[in-house]
């Protein structure tokens, strides 16, 4: 008992430092808090993003027209694009302001869909082409298609025709593509001339000279071959693009209809297969980054190659040009492209003027080719204007002309996508035969694609 | 009666606080969840429908569940025996103060608090096939069996994840073990010591006792923060290769952020946590026994 | 009298040492190494383990940028407000739950035991709603609503074990010497866990500061960004700055450290307690 009153009495040291410690952190707190801004309290609208005005509505003068206030969803990469277009946009059109709303890329459906069923929708917001039935189906979205006839705008000729698909439902236009990518063949030059080989024309070709160029620990072709599930379809896709083969289809009657159960297919699985023994073994499990570092420091002869790569590898050794796609037996080149759409929000007050915006941004190529910036721009016209003017651009103009969507998205596509992967895996790790594998696909990817 | 409710009043206010918020923050998100569960909403079908247990059965019916329940238990039992043993020798080698231990102590909290993507990755690179800092070590001390890629087998992503998984989070065990341990009087050890008790009945009779309840109570929040946790899974393998480090956690995120099947995900969701309810229930009654038993015998 | 196995035992403890020291170092070396590492040295496929070229890019380019600081703050006043009431109310949960005993208590206690299991994505689109609705998005205070729903479970939790340990003989003491409820809590008892309210104020403090679903939700103004989001401009959708990356991730770990190390000399003034009484 005595012992406990001593323990006691000699904590009282303790007892201050615990004390200070406190005021310490509360001093940290309050002076963080009074460091200006936005502790808490603020609420949504009243907070100034990142764009254009400071806090709020800064037409000081007599008041004319009401001031609306547009919220655009991105995702943080975009952001800077569209803070530089809505700029401009809101010196021309005094009265609208826009603010921006910018999230991680994997988080942007989260947080439309939370907007619309609280009730609260963006009025603009950007789409990955891949949900875009999804977003329409459920509502997300609202159709352009009368704004688009109102002001007599002919997309068909201001974008490239087959991304435009991805927008569109039941023959009304709902998202307009801004950004979309490609992809092509990149060559190590070094490897090549010493090899005394050109750039493949035909997959085939590509097998071959890929087996000349692996020896002393160095590789035909590099790919991190199972690093998201959309893999075989984009990614490695192009070579099922190139064979003009899809993993299924929209039939006559708007039914998907799956197209796995076929020689196209099967024998794209099996140049897959073949491409393992020009790869390095860890193709199978490694990230993106790793394959771009195998690449990158000359260890590889081929890699698959988008526009944005030329930043990411900016710093590397290689000495690299870019070819087509190799073309499958049927002889042409294919590609595979995605992007990103912007539409407006379901539900908006201020649908009209959201229109505005979205006109203004895609009918101008010059606009196209600076909301295009973080991949391709979707308006052949673009191609004009700097930067995609220039040479290293050249390519893709060219690819973009055999490349296309795989499939035009239904609604479960990520699901779908998911299945075909799973068994596209099972092949690669020589865990099912392709025969197997492409009926066991067929049945289970039908499954999925009659839920929709 | 006047007494009772009197007495009463100090403690209700007490917990009354705490209660509200996770009524407020937890249960009723957890009970919305719990009703999505039951319908077919998702972002498609704004007008939820009641489609009763048509969820559940789905996921149940998918071989996907089973084997990833599979994945989940080796993993969750795993880490929990790696963790505990890794953190309690910790533990104890920080107590006896060798060199440079008080710079360990201090830089023990930084694989806790590295982010997930960043431990994951780190992890992974130092296990690459060929160029890893470790695959090469572990090549060796012979410990690859012949020439795979770690993260192509099975139980070697799985023991690949499990050992990034206890790097981030034995520290915690370690330091609150350690905080605990050290209030054992030195004295006591030294004087059981001196009368003859040999090192391991030291341990087992009087160090463990004395750690057993912080022990306990950090190794049950580490085994189901452990269950849950999907990041460092998440960024070293997707939870492959052929799904089979897809833990219900992965799983469970794959289907809410992948697929926004949302009615999906909170059956997958209940099932998750009924899981976890069923193994800590059966741990809980096990070490009851345990100790009855341990009482019936002392 | 056991120096024979003295030495072997010396000698297996040391190398188990050698071994957890390692085991738990070199990933933070690897870390450090890659963040000094130049970007054409990134670009290899291997990496040496002591960089050939360095630069401190990473660094520069990380304090050149606002975001981080503005991401300190907020996580600071977050996870601060968070942590100090949760080990408030923690503690006076944990209080009830043992040294009282009535009807309902035990499913109190196994409530707040099962609000852990519960994976927070389930929180995500119910919360968003409920925050919306009370207008509360992108304010500080509805992270640290959330927040506390998560650090006052594990406050309980860990503090229950603590005040077990306190004997209810120096309570019952104080009370015949004339404590009241009050005192009794600040004079006797808080002196008494004082190193356990800290280990559970640091865990509690690591696990806000990383938390990353729930702040992402709520919140989506670049001013408001908390140490997650922040790191999240690392990773583009090709690819990720991992020598920008990791250098954040340094310089992030460094708030949680500074406190870990004020904290460290309250478990030795225990220790020096502890042996004199």
């Amino acid at each position: 008992m005595d012992k406990s009153i001593n323990k006691v009495m000699g904590k009282m040291d303790v007892r201050k430092r615990f004390r200070l410690m406190l005021l310490a952190l509360a001093a940290v707190l309050v002076i963080g808090g009074c460091g200006g801004g936005n502790g808490g309290g603020g609420t949504t609208a009243g907070n100034s993003g990142t764009s254009g005005t400071s806090g709020g509505d800064s037409t000081p003068s007599a008041p004319k027209t009401e001031t609306v206030t547009l919220k655009m969803l991105t995702q943080e990469a975009a952001a800077p694009v569209f803070e530089e277009v809505f700029a401009e946009f809101m010196a021309q059109h005094e009265g609208i302001k826009i603010e921006i709303d910018s999230v991680p890329f994997d988080q942007l459906n989260t947080r439309a869909i939370s907007a619309s069923m609280a009730g609260n929708p963006y009025d603009l917001m950007e789409v990955n082409h891949v949900d875009t039935l999804a977003y329409i189906k459920g509502g997300v979205i609202q159709p352009i298609q009368s704004y688009v006839e109102r002001d007599a705008v002919n997309y068909e000729s201001l974008i490239f025709p087959a991304l435009l698909e991805a927008g569109k439902y039941q023959n009304e236009l709902y998202t307009i593509p801004y950004n979309t990518d490609t992809r092509v063949l990149a060559i190590n030059k070094a490897m090549f001339a010493e090899a005394g080989l050109s750039a493949p024309k035909t997959q085939e070709e590509m097998l071959e000279v890929g087996k000349a160029l692996t020896k002393d620990g160095k590789y035909g072709f590099v790919n991190a071959m199972l690093r998201h599930i959309y893999m075989p379809v984009y990614e490695q896709g192009v070579f099922l693009a190139a064979r003009g083969g899809h993993f299924y289809e929209i039939d006559a009657n708007g039914k998907a209809v799956a197209t796995i159960d076929n020689d196209i297919m099967k024998e794209y699985f099996q140049f897959n297969l073949d491409l393992l023994d020009i790869m390095p073994k860890e193709s199978l499990t490694m990230t993106e980054d790793e394959g771009r570092q195998m690449f990158a420091s000359g260890s590889a002869g081929m890699y698959i190659f988008g526009p944005w790569e030329y930043t990411l590898i900016q710093d590397a050794a290689v000495d690299y040009e870019l070819a087509l796609i190799p073309a499958g037996p049927a002889g042409s080149s294919g590609s595979t492209s995605g992007g990103y759409q912007l539409a407006i929000g379901k539900g908006s007050k201020h649908a009209d003027q959201a229109w505005e915006v979205l006109k203004f941004m895609t009918t101008d190529p010059e606009m196209m080719a600076k909301i295009g910036k973080l991949g391709l721009p979707t308006a052949p016209e673009a191609y004009n204007y700097a930067p995609f003017n220039e040479d290293k651009y050249a390519i893709f103009k060219e690819q973009l002309k055999t490349s296309s969507l795989p499939a035009p998205p239904v609604e479960n596509y990520s699901e779908v996508v998911d299945k075909f992967n799973e068994y596209y895996e099972k092949v690669l790790f020589k865990n099912m035969s392709v025969e197997e594998a492409v009926k066991q696909a067929q049945v289970e990817v039908q499954k999925l694609l009659d839920r929709s | 009666m006047n007494v009772k409710f009197k007495r009463m009043i100090a403690p209700s206010l007490f917990l009354l606080p705490g209660m509200l918020i996770i009524a407020v923050v937890i249960f009723y998100p957890f009970v919305r969840n719990l009703m999505y569960s039951f319908t077919d909403f998702s972002i498609l079908r704004r007008d939820a429908g009641y489609v009763g247990f048509e969820n559940y059965a789905d996921i149940l019916a998918e071989g996907v569940f089973a084997n990833s329940l599979k994945a989940t238990l080796v993993w969750s039992f795993a880490n929990m025996f790696l963790l505990i043993l890794f953190g309690v020798t910790m533990a104890f080698l920080l107590r006896a103060k060798l060199f440079g231990s008080s710079i360990l102590y201090f830089l023990l909290l930084i694989p806790w608090i590295m982010p997930e993507v960043v431990t994951g990755y780190t992890w992974k690179f130092l296990l690459n096939y060929q160029s890893g800092v470790y695959y090469n070590l572990l090549k060796t001390f012979g410990l690859i069996p012949g020439d795979i890629d770690i993260f192509a087998s099975k139980t070697g992503a799985m023991l690949a994840v499990v050992f990034a998984n206890v790097w981030r989070s034995f520290p915690i065990i370690a330091l609150t073990t350690y905080a605990k341990l050290k209030t054992l009087s030195a004295d006591l050890v030294e004087s059981a010591m001196i009368d003859g008790a040999r090192r391991w009945h030291v341990f087992f009779y009087l160090e463990l006792p004395h750690i057993a309840s912080t022990l306990l109570s950090v190794s049950f929040l580490c085994f189901v923060w452990t269950y849950n946790a999907f990041g460092i899974i998440y960024v070293m393998t997707g939870g492959g290769p052929l799904k089979t480090t897809e833990i219900l956690a992965v799983l469970l995120q794959k289907i809410a952020f992948d697929q926004f099947n949302f009615s999906k995900a909170s059956a997958m969701s209940v099932l998750a946590i009924l899981v976890l309810v069923c193994i800590v229930a059966t741990i809980y009654l096990l070490l009851k026994q345990a100790a009855k038993r341990g009482m019936r015998n002392a | 009298m056991r120096s024979g196995t003295g030495r072997a035992y010396l000698l297996f403890k040391y190398a188990i040492y050698l071994f957890m020291v390692f085991f738990t170092l070199f990933p933070l070396y690897w870390i450090v190494a890659n963040s000094v590492r130049s970007s054409a040295e990134m670009l290899s496929s291997r990496l040496s383990w002591f960089p050939r070229q360095f630069t401190i890019a990473n660094y520069a380019e990380a304090f050149g940028s606002q975001q981080l600081f503005i991401s300190f703050r907020n996580s600071l006043i977050v996870t601060g407000c968070t942590v100090v009431i949760s080990v408030l109310v923690g503690l006076c949960m944990a209080y009830v739950f043992t040294r009282y005993r009535f009807r309902g208590l035990p499913v109190i206690r196994t409530t707040i035991i099962v609000t852990q299991f519960i994976p927070v994505v389930v929180f995500i689109i119910p919360l968003y709603l409920l925050m919306s609705e009370l207008h509360l998005l992108n304010t500080h205070l509805s992270i640290i609503i959330a927040y506390l729903s998560l650090s006052i479970p594990i406050g309980t939790i860990l503090l229950s074990s603590y005040l077990t340990d306190v004997s209810v003989d120096i309570e019952e003491a104080a009370k015949i010497d004339g404590c009241n409820t009050w005192q009794l809590f600040t004079r006797i008892i808080m002196p008494l866990i004082v190193p356990g309210l800290l280990s559970t104020a640091i865990i509690m403090f690591v696990i806000l500061w990383q938390e990353f679903l729930i702040a992402v939700s709520f919140i989506s103004n670049e001013q408001l960004n908390t140490v997650p989001l922040f790191l999240t401009r690392y990773q583009g959708m090709y690819g990720t700055n991992w020598g920008g990356i990791m250098a954040a991730s340094v310089i992030i770990s460094v708030p949680g450290l500074f406190l870990f190390g004020l904290t460290r000399k309250f478990f030795i003034n225990n220790l020096i307690g502890g042996v004199k009484g």
